[in-house]
């Protein structure tokens, strides 16, 4: 493995890091229990509670500024339910608490994408092989060359366009991510495969187009199109926060892209540091940390995802403690710094770029 | 007879229409957690019950229990297991039962050293909230001294034998049992299936659990005696 790949670090070093990394995780795990419990219990009743309020305030919202706070109110439960709830029951997180509503394997979102595929491309695919280009679909999301190390091709001149389309429609870029459609043009998977994973998928499609845009529009009577509009921009907003904190989670300027071969010969603690480098982090208080489903500790995130959420902010200190000691940069900064970085990215990569220092490339050729 | 049976097969397809269109606006998730909110023991369909009495007997300890109306899906054969939430975790425990005076009475039997019979016993407060679930199965006896413990998968009703050394995804593929796996590191949580019955060691941590019911990542634990999966 090239001494690049492994931050400087030999071998018995990057074992002992991982060893402490390892070891943090050890030392949580064992204090999981009550308060975790106590923490998510609080949040599905926010999840309930500004739901109702939400609905609630948009069936009144012939007042114009109950349709304001309804919308904010839902836009904000959604919120909450995906990242908070959701994503993190989905990792397992709240498996220790043996509760059916909370079980990672079958907890099922309020958003179109299903909870199977998600659990597939996402807890699986991107948190094993975070960053790693043609292994890793979130490295772009089949739709955006962030990368250098991405071939580049006239396709991606208009990404900023692609880029704001994606963020506005977040839920539908998660929804449709796992059926791969470009194998499907490029022939490499049949239509008939498509069709069978397309059938879950139009099933929960229809469930939430069906609840946001018509039951619940229906319910509220002759406010149906205040409710439908309060809807559909409360699914907006939800849209496009997701897709703010989830790129800022791995396209920032340090977070890096791994070729296929750094998973040859892996080393004892190499998995943790490729977690370390591939991720980026938020800062920001307690409000702005939960309402981004506490995936502004993204490097935490990576390094623990079986670990429940709330315990990143005290695990940060650590985890960055550690990477002192071993030299490691951690990637941190506000929300307009690391957002600012991830447009660049978007804007610069859609021309021609060459990688600025090319590890593997070099190793490769034996350079 | 035929015109009576058919309105009762519509009347069953407009209720379960009815149902799954009601479950667009509200889901059982969310209903159970109103239901709560408001004080009551009301389930989408889980069987939640409210002590109303507790004594402790030779046999065990017997938990009066008011039940909301799905006790008929739960209470099948003699016994029926009865889950407490201590400490943040839902905890079971199997009991025999039986119905009187519109109550349904649960007998656990005593067992020494259990935190949570303790709690049964001494801990639990008339109000408190339980749930009843169907009871699991008996587990197979190992073989003592085996190096293999014998495996039940709920869902085939296959049973396998599995060395005790290796992870249990590992041991159940040599077994020719291929369960669903991603990242085979206690990762991504792919292989997560619940551990109905039996006792199992976490690898990396050493620690051992055996709370029924619990979802356990099978890639990075091992059995520790015979088991019984939801697999």
């Amino acid at each position: 493995m090239s001494s690049q790949w492994s931050a400087g670090l030999n071998d018995a070093e990057l074992a002992a890091f991982g060893a402490e990394i390892e070891a943090l995780k050890q030392r949580h795990l064992a204090e999981v229990g009550e308060r975790d419990a106590r923490y998510i219990k609080r949040i599905v009743a926010a999840v309930r509670y500004t739901e109702v309020l939400g609905r609630g305030l948009l069936f009144l919202s012939f007042i114009p500024p109950f349709w304001v706070l309804g919308t904010l109110l839902l836009a904000l439960s959604k919120i909450l339910e995906n990242m908070e709830l959701g994503h993190n029951v989905m990792h397992g997180q709240y498996d220790f608490m043996n509760e059916p509503s909370l079980r990672g394997a079958d907890y099922e979102w309020d958003i179109v994408g299903t909870g199977d595929n998600w659990r597939n491309s996402h807890n699986f695919k991107h948190h094993t092989y975070t960053n790693i280009k043609g292994m890793d679909d979130d490295v772009g999301y089949g739709l955006l060359r962030l990368f250098p190390e991405q071939r580049w091709s006239p396709f991606y001149l208009p990404q900023l366009l692609y880029a704001t389309l994606l963020g506005l429609l977040f839920q539908w870029g998660v929804a449709i991510q796992e059926l791969e459609l470009g194998k499907v043009f490029k022939g490499r998977k049949s239509w008939a495969q498509l069709k069978a994973e397309m059938k879950p998928l139009l099933k929960k499609t229809k469930r939430q187009l069906l609840k946001d845009y018509l039951l619940f529009p229906l319910l509220s009577g002759p406010l149906f199109l205040s409710v439908f509009a309060g809807n559909l921009v409360a699914n907006l907003i939800r849209n496009v926060w997701t897709f703010t904190i989830i790129f800022c989670g791995h396209f920032t300027t340090h977070a890096e892209v791994f070729p296929k071969s750094v998973l040859e010969n892996e080393q004892p603690g190499h998995w943790y540091l490729r977690q370390l480098r591939g991720s980026s982090n938020l800062k920001g208080g307690k409000w702005f940390h939960i309402l981004s489903g506490n995936l502004s500790h993204q490097i935490e995130h990576h390094l623990f995802p079986t670990v429940p959420a709330w315990r990143y902010a005290a695990m940060s200190q650590e985890v960055q403690a550690i990477c002192q000691r071993y030299g490691l940069h951690y990637n941190t900064g506000y929300l307009h710094q690391q957002f600012g970085q991830v447009l660049w990215r978007i804007v610069r990569h859609a021309f021609p770029s060459r990688p600025e220092v090319c590890y593997w490339r070099t190793e490769q050729t034996g350079a | 007879m035929k015109a009576l049976s058919v309105t009762s097969t519509d009347t069953g397809s407009i209720s379960r229409g009815l149902s799954n269109l009601f479950s667009l606006l509200v889901s059982p998730e969310q209903y159970d957690f109103w239901a709560r909110q408001f004080g009551t023991i009301e389930g989408w369909s889980r069987c939640y019950a409210r002590l109303e009495a507790v004594s402790e007997s030779a046999d065990g300890v017997c938990l009066t229990l008011r039940t909301n109306r799905h006790r008929a899906t739960v209470l099948g054969g003699e016994a029926c297991d009865v889950s407490v939430e201590i400490a943040g975790r839902n905890r079971t425990r199997t009991g025999c039962w039986e119905r009187r005076d519109g109550f349904v009475l649960v007998t656990v039997p005593r067992a020494e050293d259990d935190e949570v019979y303790d709690f049964l016993c001494c801990r639990l407060t008339v109000g408190q909230r339980l749930e009843l679930t169907a009871a699991s199965g008996e587990l197979p006896q190992a073989v003592a001294n085996a190096d293999t413990v014998p495996v039940t998968l709920t869902r085939s009703g296959q049973v396998v034998n599995v060395g005790r050394d290796t992870s249990l995804l590992e041991a159940l593929e040599e077994a020719g049992v291929k369960p669903t796996f991603g990242c085979r590191r206690g990762v991504c949580n792919r292989c997560s299936c619940a551990r109905v019955r039996g006792q199992t060691v976490d690898i990396s941590s050493g620690e051992s659990s055996s709370e029924p019911g619990t979802p356990i990542r099978i890639c990075v634990h091992r059995a520790e005696s015979p088991l019984e999966l939801d697999l």
